[in-house]
């Protein structure tokens, strides 16, 4: 088996790449695929929290990559889904402790195994995002509907081009329909103008989302859920699957949608 | 960069000789070269040269072997013009020129190289995204938007085919006859011969979708539709 490697990144920091991971993660897995998430944010590591599977690690990602376990001994499995496993990130070390070819090895040995390596990158544009994008087959920029956080987003899509990665799509975070509707939003033509490049999930916002993290629960379980269902959306357009952008509009057809996803 | 051929070609140039590298085995483009050299000595002897090898990759070890052999002879091989980048990030890493040299300004008078009305334009076709720097001697193309972050830089003018929202110069070297057009102008920068005027997206004339050109007039950059 040779799966595919999708890294999740921003440029600005708290847009929610980690909750898309983690959402993205689920979703594949309740489809039925085999998925690493392996978190790339070393020295500030919480996507551990976000699955709830924080009491768990024992060895992390730089023990792997210096030899102190092997791959698998790293890899905590689910507690809800048997083929959804978390590589976490080292707490007490640095982005520097590990190097592109690194993470290169490692997925290439993941992908092996398993249909997605899903990987978290961290914030900003240094070494922890080099690291992250490497190995990269596909890369998705997340971003919220507000100038800053479109504007880090357009410089990372400039250094994915210039690492030849692209093209990149884009997932835009916690958009707010009231907002849009009264003007005060960044609407997502607003963004996909200014940014140009494929849309692929659009998550609108919804309290839902911190209760779940605060469980470590990931709102992807919550299919009834805007967010949740928003997500699972985009789990079924990385996998193919052809479905309109019609998160922020309502309820119209869901079941339509969850039939088309099921069935 | 010329047409590439299957046989070696040297020309005449401003800054000395250009040898135009045919295609083939490496080893057989060396001993043609050396062979050539041996043929004119007299001809070659002192002479600066800039090779051109196309879209030929070329390690270090290669490119110092050439610069050796023409020592040789008593050539100083100065630039090494080509397409691939590893070739030019090798040549580079040995100190030699991977473009022309820029010509000099001749004092008091306006090369023709310079005049922004005329002459060859740098292209860019796509769009300049935050935190990309373009920066010509030549005016600047652009097919594509100008995001906010980015900045494009030219001595000659600079026309933007979509939205200008980053920062815009032009005329970098103070010449006032170079202008900037653009089908928009958003929130952005735009200095001509270090006059700067800063826009908002209020700002763009009332004529609307209209594409501007920008230029100095009477010490300050002035507005105007494009006429045809």
């Amino acid at each position: 088996m040779t799966g595919k490697t999708i890294t999740i990144t921003s440029g600005k920091g708290g847009v929610g790449k980690t909750t898309v991971t983690v959402n993205l993660a689920v979703g594949l897995g309740l489809r039925g695929k085999k998925v690493v998430c392996i978190d790339g944010d070393i020295g500030l590591r919480n996507m551990d929290v976000i699955l709830g599977l924080e009491n768990r690690i024992v060895y992390d990602i730089v023990d792997v990559v210096e030899g102190r376990c092997r791959l698998k001994q790293a890899m905590i499995r689910d507690k809800r889904l048997p083929d959804l496993f978390l590589v976490p990130a080292s707490q007490t070390r640095d982005k520097n402790s590990i190097t592109p070819e690194a993470m290169i090895r490692l997925c290439e040995e993941i992908k092996s195994e398993f249909d997605y390596v899903l990987i978290d990158s961290p914030a900003g544009i240094e070494q922890g995002f080099k690291n992250a994008i490497a190995p990269a087959d596909q890369i998705f920029v997340v971003t919220n509907p507000e100038v800053s956080a479109v504007r880090d987003a357009d410089r990372i899509i400039g250094l994915i081009e210039a690492e030849e990665k692209g093209p990149a799509s884009l997932i835009i975070n916690r958009i707010n329909s009231a907002m849009v509707n009264r003007g005060d939003m960044l609407t997502q033509n607003d963004v996909n103008e200014l940014l140009a490049i494929d849309l692929i999930g659009l998550i609108p916002e919804d309290e839902n989302v911190i209760i779940s993290t605060n469980k470590g629960s990931p709102i992807a379980f919550e299919g009834k859920s805007k967010a949740g269902r928003a997500f699972l959306n985009l789990a079924a357009r990385v996998e193919g699957d052809m479905i309109p952008f019609n998160e922020i509009e309502g309820k119209d057809n869901f079941l339509e949608k969850v039939r088309k996803l099921f069935g | 960069m010329e047409n590439h051929t299957n046989q070696l070609i040297v020309k005449g140039i401003n800054e000395g000789l250009m040898l135009i590298l045919p295609d083939g085995e490496w080893e057989v483009v060396c001993s043609d070269i050396k062979e050539r050299i041996n043929s004119q000595s007299t001809f070659f002897k002192g002479a600066d040269v800039y090779i051109d090898v196309a879209s030929r990759d070329l390690r270090v070890s290669e490119i110092a072997d050439l610069r050796d052999l023409f020592g040789s002879f008593e050539i100083r091989m100065r630039g090494l013009l080509s397409f691939s980048e590893i070739t030019q990030k090798n040549a580079k890493s040995l100190g030699l020129d991977i473009s022309m040299p820029q010509k000099r300004i001749k004092k008091g008078k306006k090369p023709d190289a310079l005049n922004p009305n005329e002459g060859s334009a740098f292209l860019v076709q796509k769009n300049v995204r935050s935190g990309i720097r373009i920066e010509k001697e030549e005016s600047i193309v652009i097919v594509g938007d100008v995001n906010p972050g980015a900045e494009i830089i030219s001595c000659g003018s600079v026309f933007v085919w979509g939205k200008i929202k980053g920062k815009i110069t032009a005329g970098a070297n103070g010449n006032e006859q170079a202008v900037v057009g653009a089908l928009f102008i958003e929130n952005s920068q735009i200095s001509i011969a270090g006059i700067m005027r800063i826009f908002t997206k209020q700002s763009q004339n009332s004529n609307g979708s209209a594409p501007l050109i920008l230029k100095i007039q009477n010490g300050e950059i002035v507005a105007d539709n494009i006429k045809s």
